[in-house]
């Protein structure tokens, strides 16, 4: 084992069990029959020439304490009961480690290869009504700049605190659940109908609701015409 | 098929995404065991179909036959083709060891694993699911099977030897 390792860089590793089965298979070992102290050397020489940012340092840190150890124990045999332990545990953990490490490259050869589809998993993207996200046709940012300024400039004055206590709206919760259920039975709503007679809080609390589950793809948002009917589809 | 298979396998289509065993007994008034029974018998009768019934621990959905992979492949756009090293761990440490602490990811996989399971979630590929007590367990979802062309978990490679920390443990040390 020479003392010039070619220079790995540290992203090329998935975490130090990577790094140590690399180590290993570098020496042609088998885990099954490798003694850890042959890598440690390396591995911990490793370490010392990179510069590890600190939430890398963290996932290496155990398994280099671990080697320090058994690397200090051959200088002072032997390894207590309890030390011993600690060593046998990292291996077992590496070969642990090892075999979900195989079935992980199997997945990732199979990965999209003859993919299982449900309804419209070929359809939804020809839609050619549907904007691509976050394109609005002949809307640019600086009306929306203004649009907004104006609105702004609408807004009533805020209420004069009351001394009595005002019924609460719905929190953002409720109204997820709301528009959850219905779309458990309707495919598609329309965002209008579901706030029709609802507070203005509600009213935007909703749409808060509506954007939220956009944002975990839970929904896909359609409106035709600027400002006019919002439908909400389930995905 | 009898009236009540005819019904849920409607229903699949109509609802056209993986619905969850409890809402389905509660549907269709009928036990675990009697649902797995009746998608037993859809099983049957699609054996011969282009479509087949994924049933997961968690849910039942209509997809279509692994068989008609290749054929469909030319019209798929192919969502999420690509897989990373680090995605592929983790996600097989959840498929196969699921459902699956962040901390049980960690400790197997040696690194901390916080961000990589919180985008594994965002993509569709896991979901965090209520364990007993307090703490979130991972599990994947329908849409992981259906990128590997699989209608169960258990079609996975070696799933029954590994699905398990002391069958691991037994395999390793035999």
């Amino acid at each position: 084992m020479g003392t010039h390792s070619p220079i790995i860089k540290i992203e090329n590793y998935e975490g130090p069990f990577d790094l140590m089965l690399e180590l290993a298979r570098s020496h042609k070992l088998d885990l099954t029959q490798v003694s850890l102290t042959k890598i440690a050397d390396q591995f911990l020489h490793y370490l010392k020439s990179q510069r590890l940012s600190p939430e890398v340092q963290g996932d290496y840190l155990v398994v280099a304490a671990t080697l320090l150890l058994l690397k200090a124990r051959q200088l002072l045999p032997p390894l207590t009961g309890e030390e011993q332990e600690e060593v046998v545990e990292l291996h077992l953990r590496l070969r642990i480690y090892q075999l979900y490490r195989e079935q992980a490259e199997a997945v990732r050869t199979r990965w999209g290869q003859g993919r299982l589809l449900g309804p419209y998993s070929l359809t939804s993207e020809h839609d050619e009504t549907s904007l691509p996200p976050g394109k609005m046709l002949g809307y640019s940012p600086q009306q929306l700049e203004a649009d907004m300024t104006a609105w702004l400039a609408r807004l009533p004055k805020p209420p004069q605190p009351k001394a009595h206590l005002t019924r609460r709206g719905k929190t953002l919760e409720e109204c997820l659940h709301i528009f959850q259920k219905r779309l458990v039975r309707y495919q598609r709503i329309v965002f209008g109908e579901m706030v029709r007679g609802e507070s203005r809080q509600t009213t935007a609390v909703s749409f808060l609701a509506v954007l939220e589950m956009a944002s975990r793809n839970k929904v896909q948002l359609r409106q035709e015409v600027l400002f006019d009917t919002l439908y909400v589809q389930r995905k | 098929m009898r009236e009540i298979a005819q019904k849920l396998e409607g229903y699949l289509l109509a609802i056209g995404e993986p619905v969850s065993r409890q809402h389905l007994m509660k549907l269709l008034e009928v036990t675990e065991e009697q649902l797995l029974e009746i998608a037993n018998e859809i099983q049957e009768a699609l054996r011969d179909h282009g479509l087949r019934l994924m049933v997961t621990d968690t849910s039942l959905a209509l997809v279509t036959s692994p068989l008609l992979g290749d054929f469909l492949s030319q019209f798929d756009e192919g969502k999420d083709d690509h897989l990373s090293k680090a995605a592929a761990e983790t996600l097989a440490l959840i498929a196969y060891r699921g459902p699956v602490s962040r901390y049980d990811i960690d400790v197997l996989r040696g690194v901390d694993s916080r961000q990589m399971v919180r985008q594994l979630v965002r993509r569709g590929l896991a979901r965090k699911v209520l364990g007993e007590g307090t703490v979130p367990l991972y599990e994947i979802t329908e849409n992981f099977l259906q990128h590997l062309g699989l209608t169960a978990r258990q079609e996975l490679p070696r799933f029954a030897e590994l699905n398990d920390s002391d069958k691991v443990v037994q395999l390793l040390a035999g």
